[in-house]
């Protein structure tokens, strides 16, 4: 049963687009805005306020775009009646926190890591199930939801946190974009493939709402360079998809892929970090087949591809079975 | 590299004490052709509950048979027959009539000819065995003789839709056969996946012998 030409429509092109050009609408009307400032106000709207008005921006477009798809789908009723049916409900969530961390506390890295640990705790509670056969139990499950949420928000921020070039030299700055960005076009991929494998048509077109957005931030350079802004409500829309499909799933694919995949960022992140503090000590290091594109791109890459390789052939290799 | 590593590690143990999917299903299944998972008890299923009334004959997956039929709007598609392995009920006979009759389907307990899509069937698109595990039937008045029109209350996914069709009955030598053919409409009942590429009517064959 192969999805449609207006499930691509409603679920890919037409969110991508309400994205792509809310974000080109608002960011437009907010540096209008703002070049009207003193250039006192300016400076201090540099020293941190930009940061948070990026962050409220590009949230808002990727919010925009995500929740007009996931109405022209009429996937699910906008009243929750079941755990998955809270997931827009939880990446709005996601969104508004972010956005208010950045705004609140910047970028000190425990009271960020406080705020979104008390978020996913409330994201969590909501998107687990409560069926008394969950296996492991629904406190395990809540526990590994707020552990890989908060990690992978990291992961993200800190795969996506220099994209724009800071703490890197001008030489090495094309190459670090260039790795952050395909391995989260690569993980986003991965994530819709894995749902599809779980078995559900209406969760993987639910998890291309969220890829179609992000892609099309990925598109314009000076979108891109934000997406680090997005850390959090992105961890929630794709670790909470890879959540909702894996219990919901009666497939084979087993645990341990959909949690590679989720926590694959993190795998970037430390990728990241490795090269960055050996950084003068290797002479390798750019290039695409370079130690820095190692840590940073292929090792992380090669986890999602084991995950998916294991579901697949769990899934159609190891079982003899007909199209349907 | 070595982090990468050692996090890679450490999941690798965790999920290994966790135990894959596939065993966790196959721990609680209980159907007969072990094709779908069973759903735990209390869970919401009171099949057990419904067994055969005061005086009435009991319908199991022995005498009776519950099928449907889904289409694809793609014509040249093969149509997909599924039908549910696990169930209880009653059926009354008074004076060789019908007079009434109640089932209880477990939804886990569902079945086709390919694992793929009983897995898909399964799951939230279609039957959301894990929220609805049970789906009932019961009637409100069986009127006519011979061919006579049922009308009952069809619960699925938690909706309760009055639904009539037709039933043909026979009664020999203390043996009744009921057979009936109708179809319904599935997004009446909320599942509502795919109208564009998949029939909303489902086409259903009840068959007792009892």
């Amino acid at each position: 049963m192969p999805l449609g030409l207006n499930d691509f429509l409603f679920g890919c092109v037409i969110p991508a687009a309400t994205t792509i050009g809310m974000w080109l609408l608002v960011s437009t009307i907010s540096s209008q805005i703002f070049a009207s400032k003193s250039t006192e106000a300016r400076d201090e709207h540099a020293a941190g306020g930009l940061r948070s008005l990026d962050s409220a921006v590009i949230t808002l477009a990727f919010l925009a775009g995500m929740l007009l798809g996931y109405g022209l789908l009429n996937a699910a009723p906008w009243t929750p009646k079941s755990h998955w049916h809270y997931w827009p409900y939880a990446v709005v969530l996601a969104g508004a926190v972010g956005v208010s961390a950045e705004i609140v506390v910047g970028r000190l890295l425990f009271a960020r890591a406080v705020i979104y640990a008390l978020a996913t705790i409330a994201i969590a509670w909501f998107l687990v199930p409560t069926w008394e056969d969950l296996s492991p139990s629904r406190t395990t499950y809540l526990v590994l939801t707020v552990v890989i949420l908060v990690a992978v928000t990291f992961g993200v921020e800190r795969t996506l946190g220099d994209a724009s070039g800071g703490g890197k030299t001008g030489a090495d700055k094309p190459a670090c974009c260039s790795y952050a960005q395909l391995f989260l076009a690569a993980f986003q991929f991965t994530v819709v493939c894995l749902v599809f494998l779980s078995g559900s048509l209406r969760f993987t077109q639910l998890a291309m709402l969220p890829a179609s957005c992000v892609i099309a931030l990925q598109i314009l350079p000076q979108s891109r360079n934000r997406l680090r802004n997005l850390a959090f409500p992105m961890a929630v829309a794709f670790a909470g998809m890879l959540l909702v499909a894996q219990v919901n799933s009666f497939s084979r694919v087993p645990k341990l892929a959909y949690i590679l995949v989720a926590l694959s960022p993190c795998l970037a992140a430390i990728g990241r970090r490795s090269s960055s503090t050996t950084k003068g000590q290797m002479e390798d290091q750019r290039g695409w087949f370079g130690k820095a594109a190692f840590s940073e791109f292929w090792s992380p890459c090669i986890a999602l591809l084991l995950a998916l390789l294991w579901a697949v052939l769990v899934e159609f290799v190891l079982v003899e079975e007909q199209e349907y | 590299m070595k982090a990468q590593f050692f996090l890679l590690g450490l999941l690798a143990a965790f999920c290994v004490g966790c135990g894959p999917t596939a065993e966790t299903a196959s721990e609680n299944d209980t159907s007969d052709e072990g094709t779908a998972p069973a759903v735990a008890e209390g869970s919401g299923d009171n099949s057990e509950e419904m067994t055969a009334g005061a005086g009435g004959t009991e319908l199991n997956p022995g005498n009776t048979t519950i099928q449907f039929v889904g289409a694809h709007t793609d014509k040249s598609k093969d149509d997909r027959v599924g039908k549910f392995d696990k169930f209880t009920g009653s059926m009354e006979v008074a004076d060789g009539k019908v007079a009434a009759i109640q089932v209880s389907i477990e939804t886990a307990s569902l079945s086709t000819a390919m694992d793929k899509l009983t897995e898909h069937l399964l799951g939230p698109d279609f039957f959301d065995v894990r929220e609805h595990p049970a789906a009932e039937f019961k009637t409100t008045s069986i009127e006519g003789d011979g061919t006579v029109t049922v009308t009952g209350d069809l619960t699925l996914l938690g909706v309760t839709k009055s639904i009539s069709f037709p039933a043909e009955v026979k009664s020999e030598g203390g043996v009744t056969e009921l057979t009936a053919e109708f179809e319904i409409d599935r997004t009446e009942f909320g599942m509502d996946y795919s109208v564009e590429s998949i029939e909303k009517t489902v086409a259903m064959t009840i068959a007792v012998k009892a």
